[in-house]
């Protein structure tokens, strides 16, 4: 699961890109290590935690608002902010967050993180076993045919 | 880096200026960037940065250089400064010390200076300093805590050094800006004691005297900040501005009528204005705006994030774009985010082209 943030994590401006479940748990993260830099965003696991938690919190909190409309849960939520922008774009059964630097548009995020997105749901389906045919295949039809033959043959011998 | 590793990075620095020469682009001025990071060169990364963006204004990595640059640049002067201070502590160096954490917006690192410099001389400086990184961490991050300390902070500078006018402003600017007009006039009281017969202070003190009847507890003003995320004073600045009601309402009306537009909305402490949804779904839609930016603005300050600029839902409804801004909340419902025109419009229904932050 890494490997499908990392690209996220190597775009500039990227701080943090993670892949939490609905409920904030963090199941995967990247953060940005350039040349000159080494001070980690979020240095405890602790405190990632909490971070992921809190803004799957307010997406949460969001979608409750949305829904005195009737509107559904938001595809993707932004948070622009003084000192940075979250982002938040759900996936099937997850959510990938990214948190970006101050003044780095949002809008160039959008492709990479469809993309990680796409490469999580390749992985995914690559990982589950393929689930049997509702019909029986060639394969396991082709053994009969050489019964009838038979059958023939013995019917023309008599 | 040995002197054959200084030629070469020499000779690297010098083909990369040519090819900048023959054609200035953002990716050119990127690499003679990166060859002066290797030769661990950081005012001429920041130099050369500093170039590009002016050629190139609004590109994501010559900015993110020059500000890491710039943070080198600080953070080798900071070293600099500790070990002096090890070895000859002097308040001219915890004074710089602070001042430059200060600027590169390091709160919690400036207010550990400032406590070292507190505990080691009990100079009334550092106390002037720590109240003015509480200060600056409160109207950055509008917590309760924050605010508290620093207004006590500054009221025991004040108290330690009496001639000092900077604690003092920093109590009365604090009090003004909560709303908190008792605490704001005792600190004007002091400060015209300091400087008698000051036109300023004497026109700011009666302000604050008529303001005197609905005064609010500090403490009380400082928990409607941290709620609202908002500072009372800020309002009584905005009905200078587009208070004008009916500006409003002709600038939602025109952003209503665009096409691909579902709503408009324009709300105010109480007062929403909606364009496009009608009845209650029209009061339906200013409660989701509204709620939408009493939790956005209380995670961007958890988060460590600042204060909330601007949020952007999208989903099966289309876009909900929110600007939270000085002089109220803009919000568009539309089929796609706002185009250029109507970014403007909402800018400055809200206010916020210069944002929200001072």
């Amino acid at each position: 699961m890494k490997a499908v943030l990392d690209p996220l994590a190597h775009i500039p401006g990227v701080r943090l890109a993670a892949l939490i479940s609905v409920d904030g748990v963090p199941i995967a993260t990247a953060e940005a290590t350039r040349e000159g830099e080494t001070a980690s965003m979020i240095d405890q696991d602790e405190e990632l935690n909490s971070y992921t938690a809190l803004a799957a919190g307010w997406l949460a909190d969001v979608t409750r608002s949305c829904s005195q409309l009737s509107w559904d849960s938001p595809l993707r939520a932004v948070l622009q902010a003084t000192h940075g922008t979250l982002v938040l774009h759900n996936a099937p059964g997850a959510i990938v967050l990214a948190v970006l630097e101050r003044g780095v548009p949002y809008e160039e995020l959008r492709v990479p993180i469809e993309g990680a997105i796409g490469r999580m749901q390749r992985l995914l389906r690559r990982s589950v076993p393929e689930p049997p045919a509702p019909l029986p295949s060639q394969a396991e039809v082709a053994p009969a045919a050489p019964v009838v033959r038979e059958e023939a043959r013995k019917g023309s011998q008599a | 880096m040995t002197w054959l590793g200084r030629l070469a990075g020499r000779r690297r620095i010098r083909e990369a200026a040519r090819r900048l020469g023959v054609d200035p682009c953002a990716e050119n001025y990127l690499a003679l960037a990166r060859e002066h990071i290797l030769v661990g060169d950081s005012q001429e990364v920041l130099r050369v940065c500093t170039e590009g963006l002016h050629e190139h204004p609004g590109d994501a990595e010559l900015t993110r250089l020059a500000e890491r640059a710039r943070a080198l640049l600080h953070d080798q002067r900071i070293k600099v400064l500790r070990s002096d201070l090890q070895i000859a502590p002097r308040p001219a160096l915890w004074r710089e010390l602070c001042e430059l954490q200060l600027e590169v917006r390091n709160t919690a690192k400036a207010e550990e200076a400032a406590e070292a410099w507190w505990k080691q001389t009990h100079d009334p400086q550092a106390l002037v300093f720590r109240a003015r990184c509480r200060t600056e961490a409160f109207f950055e991050n509008r917590r309760a805590e924050d605010g508290r300390a620093a207004y006590e902070l500054a009221i025991l500078a004040a108290d330690e050094n009496r001639s000092d006018e900077t604690p003092l402003r920093l109590a009365f600017e604090i009090a003004r800006r909560c709303g908190a007009w008792q605490e704001a006039r005792t600190a004007l009281a002091r400060l015209l004691e300091l400087n008698p017969g000051n036109p300023d202070l004497e026109q700011r003190f009666r302000a604050v005297q008529a303001n005197l009847s609905e005064a609010i507890s500090f403490e009380r003003a400082l928990m409607e900040v941290e709620r609202s995320g908002e500072f009372k004073d800020d309002c009584s600045v905005q009905d200078s501005g587009l208070g004008d009601e009916v500006t409003v309402r002709s600038l939602l009306r025109e952003l209503g009528s665009m096409m691909g537009v579902h709503g408009a909305v324009y709300v105010r402490g109480g007062t929403a204005l909606v364009q496009g949804p009608q009845g209650p779904t029209a009061d339906r839609t200013a409660r989701t705006v509204r709620d939408v930016v009493q939790t956005s603005r209380a995670t961007a300050r958890r988060l460590a994030l600042g204060n909330t600029m601007k949020i952007e839902l999208e989903g099966a409804f289309g876009v909900l774009t929110v600007l939270p801004g000085e002089r109220g909340t803009a919000a568009f419902w539309g089929l796609e985010g706002p185009n250029e025109t109507q970014q403007e419009i909402l800018s400055s229904l809200a206010g916020a082209v210069g944002g929200c932050r001072r």
